[in-house]
């Protein structure tokens, strides 16, 4: 199971892009397709700017489940 | 299938190794001449075609660089906002570019040292030109490749002139491209071991047929060693407080 993450709805419901997303926390298009699809667990502080660009929290956007 | 022993496992290929070795040692001794005869042939080969080698293979990667890099600049000069699979195909053919316009330098440096090597009988002027050039062509290269990446990516900072360019190439780096460099580097000191533990195991295997004296051993000895000291050196200054991973 490991770290799931809610970030394309997110992004899809604030409209916006991969680009766009990145350009606000400091990531490159590449880091958040990777966060997307589960390839790459983001560091704690990238977690929470990704969490305060969508006004929510670390936990509402991130799931982690013990294999 | 249970999975075997670790401890048995390396026994297992220790001994099959060492059968390997046998047997490879004992067919170099009795094709000894043969072997010889081919390494011999083969040096010849190198050094009285130097200059044919060196305009070839360096004319062939000077050519497939700038297909690489004009193809690149023009895709990217198409490249509109949204267009995902266009910006990952230009990615992809950066990051062959770069890696490919440093294997096209250490060729020039190799086959530069194969004329040197032959300078004493006979020394060739074009071969000093061609290897210049070269270098001039794969600096220039590596400049414009590196200012097309900071054109797709413009947060990445670093002049390729500088010398601090790989510290401030990296500290521009986003954690996940960080993630990437630090997972390859580490498959190649992994894999670097292999490779001078193979290396020093064919100069063994060769060393039976040809005497080829003690600078092999030297040299690969002293990469081996100066590798695993930077890097254990390096992790230990990291597991004492400078990781500063902090931003």
């Amino acid at each position: 199971m490991g770290l799931e993450n809610r970030l394309k709805e997110y992004r899809a419901r604030n409209n916006l892009n991969q680009s766009d997303l990145g350009k606000l926390v400091g990531a490159s298009r590449q880091t958040i397709s990777l966060i997307e699809r589960g390839d790459y667990s983001p560091s704690v502080i990238l977690a929470l700017k990704i969490a305060r660009v969508f006004e929510t929290t670390v936990e509402e956007l991130f799931l982690y489940e013990e294999e | 299938m249970k999975k075997l022993n670790p401890t048995i496992k390396f026994f297992i290929v220790m001994v099959i190794s060492a059968f390997i070795g046998g047997l490879l040692g004992g067919i170099i001794i009795h094709g000894e001449d043969a072997i010889i005869q081919s390494l011999i042939n083969f040096q010849t080969f190198m050094i009285d075609n130097n200059l044919l080698i060196q305009l070839s293979t360096l004319g062939l990667c000077a050519l497939l660089i700038l297909i690489l890099y004009f193809s690149a600049k023009l895709k990217l000069k198409r490249l509109e906002e949204n267009d995902d699979l266009l910006f990952d195909q230009i990615d992809h053919q950066l990051g062959f570019l770069i890696p490919f316009i440093s294997v096209t330098m250490i060729f020039g440096f190799c086959l530069f040292g194969i004329t040197v090597t032959n300078s004493l009988k006979d020394f060739k002027l074009l071969g000093l030109i061609i290897f210049l050039v070269n270098m001039a062509f794969t600096l220039i290269m590596t400049i414009l490749t590196i200012k097309l990446t900071k054109i797709l990516y413009p947060n990445k900072k670093g002049n390729p002139l500088d010398f601090n360019f790989d510290k401030e190439w990296l500290k521009s780096c986003d954690e996940a491209e960080k993630f990437v460099i630090y997972k390859a580097s580490y498959r190649c000191y992994q894999l670097m071991n292999f490779v001078y533990c193979g290396v020093v195991t064919l100069c063994l295997l060769i060393s039976i047929a040809v005497n080829i004296g003690i600078f092999p051993y030297l040299l690969i000895g002293f990469l081996w060693i100066t590798q695993t000291l930077i890097y254990s050196v390096t992790a230990n200054r990291f597991q004492h407080g400078q990781l500063d991973n902090v931003r």
